[in-house]
């Protein structure tokens, strides 16, 4: 018995050891984190121009929230309008690297000062009586190998320009680090938006007092009542516009609990042969359908995917290697074009459309559909006892409400509240253990309405201006609802609709349709001989090799090689030896990335 | 006869003096230093190993220099501090040793022509500092020039030296890579150290009561706690605690003891039946007294062995982790960390790989010399061969 | 024998269950939720765990895999909407390629550690040897994947000789299967130095102590050619303990796979392994432990049941009814014995 004692009186010392590393001292840093100035100093002590520099990719050091040539009314852009509004707040510009052709970022608010950071953070240590102490930080980050570099640059700017700081970094995965947010165990943390919709909305909207994404307790009155009425269009025009301005500065300027860092751009290399592959600002990154091939014999697209497809229902998915493959076998109402050009986005299944003003208040779209057929994994029509199955009207109204379906937790479900559907609010607020009928209720009263087989009617609280380039997004695409009935479900009650690995289950009426879909070896869609637009689709075959955890060079090489007609520059050192490569693309991303400060540590 | 006799003279009976122990008796231990001090390649490493680590925390105890900040170097021209974008990516520069073309702080890389004229990165590539190697079109038709540049001078601060050089983050790699032989060098004695112990406590008990229940119920649980694989462990681990040097010492712990155990055991087995520990229970002594005075001295030369072997893969692990990203956090050097980040920079910075590799291996390579010796040092069964 | 193997069998079983509750307990343990991601209302939350049934007290939930393990349903991802099951989504398919990877990284590295082994330990003291040892040590001492990186730009950067990455056979798209096999010989050559290594060191050991035997001695000095004393006595004998420690070395070789599949993309369990755990997939993670611990039991029951042929110490049930293999296995097994003297 003695013996068992001592093994485990051993096993104690050892695991003893190890505990006593993790435990922090104090609440300092919480109380600290909770000063708006201390909050400013760390805000003015980091030089961002030094990141972007080094990374080579065209990204922007960022002073700013809502991205730069993302959001433009009546012509000015978002940052311009704010630097004319806010001119003695927003002056300082970052110098982009480059010798003889001298360009600057956009101004913004809070630029790297580092004497007054100083000063900031010393009155902020005396006011709270930190003496000769340290105050450590808790940073917390997700694991990206390009990374890195940021964080650690981040770490040494806060620690070198701030005396007695220290940076605690906890380098976890995504999905853990989106669980200790939930926690709430963490000062500082690194975050990234990319945007749903174009309309700084949806930038702003996470920091509403009661949003699910709001995990630092963030909370002001004055900033939720602008953004509210600017979202509901309550006000309209340029004293929206304004409201948006001014929500921004609150949220950067006057309660700093977001600092940006950098606005990130892509930089890839793309076979020159391959054209109009144009990178989308919202929804899916590409639709494939405008791509053409100028390659001698073969109009097979090879891509290369770093990760698998976690979900190709429309209305749940969320990813964007989903979204990239479901924008080009499905379509919505509109598909998108190219962003850059007039036509942000063109008519996809919808032939045309008209719009009405209702006198409740309401406005009603009367969407004209087109005959398109539904097409199997086959490539073959879709028939019901030998009867063809159209994309109609009702295929809408199904998929819609399925997204709104509290059942089906779809994280896009706020989609139906952004494009302001009546009845989304209703929808919004039911809970999954609601009575069926209930839940039955609220979604039969959406505002969205199959007049005819071919006539689609959707009624909005509001109209708004990003509606019509929301039908693009894959969470609005229509199910036939016969064939969803007909796959069944399996033991957990989840629909067979979409089964990973199993194109079978699932029907197409977009430009290709997906052939094959294999874990870790390839995803390959087809050219769908069926589709309206057939003679615009250029490609035969769009063949994505799927290779999880393949290091940045090697995809480089992937596509030096010749096996892949594009390679994204994932990390500095590729950067710096490709980026000015002729055939390399900067993707105009409007992803913003930056600090959230948690002020309201508990 | 008596001129024969006179003829032949008896041979001095020199039986006892042949049979005299000439030279001094050695205790087991002695022998064994004597052995491991003759064996010339085991006694350097030893001594290699020992300088190695003993400088790594002189070294690392007495600079100044950060491991997470970059360098504060005042420019003698203008008497303010360097800022730190002409800091990042130097290559390795030792006075005197300019001649040589690894420490000359020059970096040979492949980039596109157009670098060399596009307005936006032309200014990384002054006159005069940099000289084209070679040109070649790749695949694509995109003309590739190797080039060999004078980072120092591109950056205009010839005064300064790292022998090392600075990483892609403008941090000392000098520093880094002594913080990083500590650590590696600590986390291997260190698992081994509790290895052994954890080890040899578990596999003594259960040798000891072997072919018992006990030993039964301990040797079962072993194995099926064997089969959870260490890296689940060791992320189960990292969630609870965080990540850091204890956490991956203790996860390493966690499974490594397992071997020793077993091996323990079944030398505990060989020695259980054997007379002098029949002789001694039946005197009275007690199963304490039995265990760890007479029969663990028997397998204290094996526990060496085990653990000089345990070291170096300890180490291995480590670096292992380090690449897909379990090792210990980026802002704690590591050879793993450091080699991993080469791997990523292996194109333009080739010196932040094959500096930290080299040391590693170098230190994998004398620690595994060093064990071979001691097994021959040490093993009965390989003595005198 | 047959009793005993069935009595291992059974042993195994009831391993297996407890290998699968540790786990389960184990990972239950860990904090956080795979639900993670922040578009999800909190309502949304309760509805996907309610759906697993993740709110359940932790013995129903443990009752509920136990009972979906009998029908052969061992879990899959759930934090995406599109349930993913682990045997049909990753075993199925994977489980083969790993094999096939990993059964011949450690042929050949017996084969070749074997080979070496030997003439190291029969040219011992000799230059051969010397360089050998070195050879041997420094295939321990160079990271694996500082190995494969240097592998990767020899043979497929600088010379294209061989793809950079895995890529399965598809003539349609003009990937044969040549080249998928192609695809294999780096990540083996990079997966068999360590087996190779390790191998040729212990083999060397074994030989050498085996070469300064009695029976050795006695064998050479009936006249025997050193040759025939060598293949037909003392390496049969030194192999014996070198091919038992074969059964941790395919163990451990899961962290080789790890930094293998990473650079040659192979598509492999470790990394999932490593991601499932991270992402607190707890029922996928379990599903791929019990498949690693499956492997590992199987092992140990194969070299059990060797050293039960083998040693006379463990061999139970003499006189039971013994099959017509296992009879023949025992043949061997008491020829071997009295050749040489094995036992004490």
């Amino acid at each position: 018995m003695k013996k068992v004692l001592f093994l485990v009186f051993i096993l104690f010392i050892i695991f003893g050891a190890g505990c006593t590393k993790r435990t922090k001292d104090s609440g300092l840093n919480e109380v600290m984190i909770e000063d708006v100035n201390v909050r400013r100093a760390i805000s003015l002590a980091i030089n961002k121009g030094y990141y972007t520099t080094l990374l080579e990719n065209g990204s922007y050091p960022a002073d700013y929230y809502i991205p730069y040539d993302f959001y433009a009314y009546n012509g000015v852009d978002f940052r311009d309008a704010a630097t004319a509004k806010y001119p003695d707040l927003t002056s300082d510009k970052y110098q982009m690297p480059g010798g003889s052709e001298v360009t600057y970022a956009p101004g913004g608010y809070n630029h790297y000062d580092v004497k007054e950071a100083k000063r900031l953070w010393e009155e902020a240590k005396e006011k709270h009586g930190v003496g000769d102490r340290t105050v450590t930080f808790k940073f917390l980050v997700h694991s990206a190998e390009s990374w890195t570099p940021l964080y650690e640059h981040i770490k040494s700017e806060v620690e070198k320009n701030l005396p007695g700081t220290k940076i605690d970094l906890n380098v976890v995965t995504f999905g853990e680090k989106l669980s200790i947010q939930q926690q709430g165990d963490y000062d500082i943390i690194f975050s990234g938006w990319g945007p749903d919709y174009q309309d700084p909305i949806t930038f702003l909207d996470l920091y509403l007092t009661n949003s699910g994404l709001n995990n630092i307790g963030y909370s002001n009155t004055k900033y939720d009542q602008l953004v509210r009425d600017a979202k509901n269009a309550v006000i309209t025009g340029d004293a929206r516009f304004n409201a948006l301005l001014e929500a921004e500065k609150i949220l950067i300027n006057d309660d700093v609990v977001v600092m940006p860092i950098f606005q990130s751009q892509a930089v890839s290399l793309q076979n020159p042969e391959i054209e109009n592959l144009w990178g989308q600002k919202v929804g899916p990154d590409y639709f494939l359908k405008w791509v053409k091939s100028k390659k001698s014999g073969s109009k097979t697209l090879n891509l290369l995917e770093t990760s698998n497809i976690p979900d190709l229902k429309s209305w749940t998915s969320q990813d964007q290697v989903s979204f990239y493959v479901l924008g080009s076998i499905n379509e919505g109402l509109t598909i998108g074009h190219n962003p850059r050009g007039e036509t942000p986005y063109v008519p996809g299944v919808a032939k045309s459309w008209s719009k009405t003003e209702n006198e409740s208040g309401t406005t009603t779209y009367r969407f004209q559909l087109r005959q398109t057929p539904w097409i199997t994994s086959t490539g073959e029509v879709y028939k019901v006892d030998g009867v063809t199955q159209y994309v109609k009207a009702q295929d809408f109204a199904f998929a819609w409400k399925l997204l709104g379906d509290p059942r089906e937790a779809s994280p896009y479900q706020y989609m139906l509240e952004t494009i302001g559907l009546v009845g989304a609010s209703d929808v919004m607020a039911l809970r999954s253990d609601d009575s069926k009928e209930n839940i039955e209720t609220a979604l039969n009263n959406l505002g969205v309405e199959a007049v005819d087989d071919f006539t689609l009617d959707v009624t909005l609280e509001h109209d708004s201006t990003y509606f019509l380039g929301l039908m693009s997004f894959p969470s609005f695409y229509p199910i036939q609802e016969a064939f969803y009935k007909s796959v069944g479900t399996d033991k957990q009650g989840f629909t067979n609709y979409a089964s990973s690995q199993k194109p079978q289950t699932m029907l197409f009426n977009g430009p290709f349709y997906f052939s094959s879909w294999k874990n870790d070896d390839k995803h390959i869609l087809t050219k769908s001989p069926n589709y309206w637009d057939n003679e615009a689709v250029d490609l035969q075959q769009v063949v994505w090799l799927v290779k999880p955890n393949i290091t940045p060079a090697t995809e480089v090489e992937m596509y030096l090689q010749g096996q892949t007609d594009r390679a994204v520059l994932r990390d500095a050192a590729t950067q710096k030896e490709h980026s000015t490569d002729p055939n390399a693309r900067v993707s105009g991303s409007t992803t913003a990335w930056y600090l959230e400060f948690n002020v309201n540590n508990h | 006869m008596p001129e024969i006799v006179n003829k032949f003279n008896f041979v001095k009976n020199k039986a006892v003096e042949t049979e005299a122990i000439s030279g001094k008796s050695l205790g087991y231990w002695k022998d064994s230093f004597r052995r491991l001090l003759l064996n010339k390649v085991a006694f350097s490493c030893l001594a290699f190993l020992l300088l190695l680590y003993i400088f790594s925390w002189i070294i690392t105890l007495t600079s100044n220099t950060s491991t997470i900040i970059e360098p504060q170097i005042e420019n003698p021209n203008t008497g303010a501090y360097i800022e730190k974008q002409y800091l990042s990516g130097l290559p390795p520069r030792i006075k005197g040793l300019e001649w040589f073309s690894w420490f000359n702080g020059k970096s040979t890389f492949t980039i596109p022509k157009a670098s060399l004229t596009n307005p936006q990165t032309a200014y990384k590539y002054r006159e005069g500092t940099y000289e084209i190697n070679s040109c070649t079109v790749d695949a694509r038709g995109v003309e590739m020039c190797s080039i060999t540049q004078d980072m120092y001078a591109q950056n205009n601060i010839e005064f300064v030296y790292f022998p090392f050089g600075t990483d892609d983050g403008a941090r000392d790699q000098w520093i880094r890579t002594w913080f990083g032989v500590r650590n590696s060098i600590s986390i291997g004695i260190l698992v081994a150290i509790f290895d052994i112990v954890v080890g040899t406590i578990y596999g003594a008990i259960a040798g000891f009561y072997g072919g018992t229940k006990i030993d039964n119920v301990m040797m079962r649980f072993a194995e099926i706690y064997g089969s959870i694989p260490s890296i689940v462990l060791l992320i189960l681990l990292a969630s609870v605690l965080g990540r850091g040097f204890w956490t991956m010492v203790i996860a390493m712990v966690l499974t490594g003891w397992i071997n020793v155990a077993t091996m323990i055991r079944a030398q505990f087995l060989r020695y259980r039946d054997h007379d002098f520990v029949l002789a001694s229970k039946t005197v009275g002594a007690s199963s304490r007294r039995l265990i760890f005075k007479h029969i663990l001295p028997n397998v204290v030369s094996q526990l060496v062995i085990l653990a000089a072997f345990d070291v170096p893969s300890a180490i291995f692990y480590e670096a292992t982790l380090s690449f897909i990203g379990l090792g210990l956090p980026v802002d704690q050097p590591s050879l793993g960390n450091l080699i991993t980040r080469g791997i990523t920079n292996r194109v333009m910075l080739p010196y932040m790989l094959w500096i930290p590799t080299i040391i590693l291996s170098l230190i994998l390579l004398a620690i595994n010399l060093l064990a071979n010796g001691l097994r021959d040092a040490l093993d009965p069964r390989l003595r005198g061969r | 024998m047959i009793k005993y193997i069935w009595h291992r069998i059974i042993l195994i079983i009831i391993s297996l269950i407890l290998i699968l509750s540790i786990n389960f307990f184990f990972l239950y343990l860990m904090p956080g939720s795979p639900f993670t991601n922040p578009k999800l209302t909190s309502d949304q939350r309760e509805r996907m765990e309610e759906r697993y049934g993740l709110n359940d007290p932790i013995l129903v939930q443990y009752g509920r895999y136990m009972y979906r393990v009998t029908k052969l349903d061992f879990g899959g991802t759930i934090a995406s909407n599109t349930y993913k099951d682990i045997y049909r989504d990753y075993i199925r398919e994977r489980v083969p390629l790993t094999a096939q990877i990993g059964l011949t990284a450690l042929t050949i590295g017996t084969v070749i550690g074997i080979t070496l082994g030997a003439i190291a330990a029969i040219k011992r003291n000799t230059a051969i040897d010397n360089i050998l040892t070195a050879v041997g040590v420094l295939g321990v001492s160079i990271p694996s994947f500082v190995f494969a990186a240097f592998l990767q730009q020899i043979f497929a950067i600088n010379n294209q000789i061989l793809p950079l990455t895995f890529t399965r056979a598809d003539p349609e798209l003009g990937y044969t299967l040549l080249d998928q096999y192609k695809g294999l010989i780096m990540p083996i050559i990079a997966l068999s130095v360590g087996p190779i290594a390790s191998i040729m060191r212990y083999m060397r050991t074994e030989l050498v102590e085996v070469l300064n035997t009695d029976y050795i001695l006695l064998a050479r000095s009936k006249g025997l050619s050193k040759t025939s004393v060598i293949i037909k006595h003392a390496l049969r004998n030194a192999l014996i303990p070198v091919i038992t420690i074969l059964g941790p070395m395919s163990i451990g070789l899961i962290t080789g796979t790890l930094v293998i599949e990473q650079f040659f993309s192979i598509p492999g369990l470790a990394m999932n392994l490593v991601n499932f755990t991270q992402s607190k997939e707890t029922y996928a993670t379990l599903g791929i432990n019990f498949f690693y611990s499956l492997m590992y039991v199987v092992v140990i029951l194969f070299v059990d049941i060797l050293y039960g042929i083998i040693d006379p110490r463990i061999r139970i049930a003499k006189n039971t009814k013994e099959g017509f293999i296992l009879k023949f296995f025992r043949k061997i097994a008491v020829k071997m014995k009295t050749k040489f003297n094995w036992g004490d």
